[in-house]
């Protein structure tokens, strides 16, 4: 008996014993451990380029440190949207038929037990064993799940996040929401701006529209360029009645027995957008903004529109014409007209109705 | 009766023993060796230096991560000579990893920035104090002023506002001169490091802050040096002259506050 109870005793005051010791621990080796008590090993003392633990690490940005990073980081936003798209539904893939591992394995843990309650205590602790390991397996499963759905959602957030970015919206866009979407309603309201590239010009009149050095798309070729084929691959589209085609982020217009590169016909409607086009954000919903050329997402496609006023760029394509008007500095560019602001330390490009008239 | 006795006469035994490490443990943990220099009276000693002198210039060479949407996480970096001639006067020459430059000047009266790239500049009026300046460069227009926190002579209670504890690493002497390691945090969940040099003036020659509630926990690090506390402050350091064809804009947020005010007031 005597000894029974003292072990018991032993036993009680030995967890104590472990707590306080691993308690106590990290707080002594944190401060009389070598070199000042700082571990120098870690993932970037390392110097590798490759590391085990990166995929925990999820994108965030918002910093004004980091304005200039994720504004350029944007051009291949598309492309990475997509990617991710495709990477969080394996994810999600995974952790279903993980989970559903889980609950069967869950299941058949609990069956057995009950089968076996009034079996011998021998094989009880055995099995406990065995339970303990399986548990202890699952419960890796687990937070491994937990840790890629914290990420998923990480990743999400920082999207998110980084969207917020994009949009350009991080300073005080709410200040100017309700008038600009005034300006937003007034410009779309007036039938004579619906649709038209500039004003009022009338479709299909390019050739005022760019400056000379202007190019369009990837393919280089300037404004106002004729060739006597198109590429293979290009769509026809229609756009004010007119007939245009549309191949790699290039316009053409039938021109006599050619064909002319022309900006971007407002009013076209193309089944995708250029990989390096942004999402901008302003009064009036999201659109999607690439080397000077607005597009607003639609169910049949994109449409080529005329921003509303008060949508941030930050970088407008070179062949921008400067203008000033009352000596007010202005930039045009495809018949779209900006003013440029110093935000914070970079200059900016605000979208404006024609000044000029 | 015996039995109980015993037991706990081994209980009072046994907590005796392991209260007397924990609690000489403790004690040591709050006091310093006597070989480990403190942290904080460097880092007050350093503050207070910057905090007091009449005018100085360093270049800082600094770079940070960005941590793009995909988790990758790319360094931009820059080197900025700057000149603060106190009360009154800064000018910050940048020029950013890219070859942008760049140009910050507060010259009493107005603080003006320049683009070389884009040759624009903005002025706006602002006259006082430097700390008032830099106040408003950073709150208001948003100007990107890495450690400006130093710049201002009001470094120490700054750095008592932001809830700072440090802590001291090791003589690292891989430096110009070798310089006391510090690592502080903030109470705001922001980590820094600090190496101050040992000899001579008591002045930052690295910085590293570490982001470390953002994701992919970012950080900016900056190497200080050529400090000079007798650099030639005369006026036409601190006057802006528009380069030719340099076209003036506006700073965006007193475009927005400008705006905001008449459509109040007057309906316009």
């Amino acid at each position: 008996m005597i000894r029974r109870s003292l072990l018991t005793v032993i036993a009680i005051q030995t967890i104590p014993i472990f707590v306080l010791f691993f308690v106590s621990q990290p707080e002594a080796s944190g401060r009389w451990g070598g070199g000042g008590g700082y571990s120098r090993e870690g993932t970037a003392s390392r110097g590798e380029f490759s590391s085990g633990r990166a995929s925990s690490e999820s994108a965030g940005s918002g910093s004004r440190e980091q304005e200039r990073g994720s504004t350029e980081q944007t051009r291949s936003g598309n492309q990475e949207n997509r990617q991710s798209t495709t990477s969080k539904n394996q994810e999600q893939r995974q952790q279903t038929t993980e989970s559903q591992t889980g609950t069967r394995q869950q299941g058949a843990n609990s069956r057995e037990t009950s089968r076996q309650t009034d079996g011998q205590n021998a094989q009880q602790s055995h099995q406990t064993n065995e339970q303990n390991v399986q548990q202890s397996h699952q419960t890796n499963q687990q937070s491994a799940e937990q840790s890629r759905q914290s990420y998923g959602q990480n990743a999400q957030q920082s999207r998110q996040n980084y969207g917020q970015n994009a949009e350009q919206s991080r300073q005080s866009y709410g200040q100017n929401a309700e008038q600009s979407r005034q300006n937003f309603a007034n410009n779309y309201g007036s039938s004579g701006s619906s649709g038209a590239w500039s004003g009022g010009a009338s479709p299909g009149n390019w050739g005022g529209y760019y400056a000379g050095m202007a190019t369009a798309g990837a393919a280089g070729l300037a404004i106002g360029a004729t060739v006597p084929k198109l590429p293979l691959e290009s769509t026809p589209i229609v756009a004010q009645g007119n007939p245009y085609y549309y191949s790699g982020g290039v316009y053409y217009a039938p021109q006599g027995s050619n064909y002319a590169v022309v900006p971007p016909p407002r009013g076209a409607v193309i089944p995708s957008i250029p990989d390096s086009c942004i999402t901008v954000s302003g009064p009036g919903g999201t659109l999607n903004y690439a080397n000077g050329v607005f597009y607003q997402p639609g169910s049949n496609g994109y449409k080529i529109v005329e921003p509303p006023p008060g949508i941030l760029i930050t970088s407008l394509p070179k062949g921008a014409v400067t203008v000033t008007v009352n000596t007010v500095k202005y930039l045009e560019f495809g018949g779209v007209w900006y003013q440029p602001f110093y935000s914070g330390s970079d200059v900016i490009y605000q979208t404006v109705s024609n000044p000029t008239g | 009766m015996k039995k109980r006795r015993w037991c706990r006469a081994l209980l009072l035994v046994t907590l005796t023993v392991i209260t007397i490490p924990v609690l000489s443990a403790q004690e040591q943990g709050s006091s310093q060796s006597p070989s480990e220099p403190e942290a904080m009276p460097i880092l007050k000693k350093m503050s207070n230096f910057l905090a007091a002198a009449g005018r100085f210039s360093v270049t800082i060479r600094d770079d940070y991560d960005v941590v793009q949407e995909s988790g990758q996480k790319i360094e931009f970096g820059e080197i900025r000579n700057v000149t603060v001639n106190r009360p009154d006067r800064l000018r910050i020459d940048v020029e950013r990893s890219d070859g942008q430059k760049g140009l910050v000047i507060f010259d009493g009266k107005a603080i003006t920035i320049y683009s070389a790239d884009h040759n624009f500049y903005a002025t706006t009026s602002r006259p006082g104090t430097l700390d008032q300046a830099i106040q408003y460069a950073l709150d208001d227009l948003k100007i990107r002023m890495p450690l400006a926190l130093m710049l201002l002579s009001t470094l120490p209670s700054e750095l008592d506002k932001l809830g700072v504890s440090a802590d001291y690493v090791e003589t690292t002497t891989i430096t110009d001169v070798p310089c006391d390691h510090l690592a502080a945090r903030t109470a705001g969940g922001v980590d820094f490091q600090v190496w101050v040099a040992q000899r001579g003036e008591p002045l930052p020659r690295r910085i590293v802050i570490t982001y470390k509630d953002e994701n992919g926990q970012p950080q900016f690090r900056a190497d200080l040096s050529e400090w000079n506390l007798a650099p030639d402050v005369s006026d036409a350091l601190f006057a802006f002259n528009p380069p030719n064809g340099a076209e003036r804009i506006q700073f965006l947020a007193e475009a927005r506050s400008a705006a905001a005010v008449p459509a109040k007031g007057d309906n316009k």
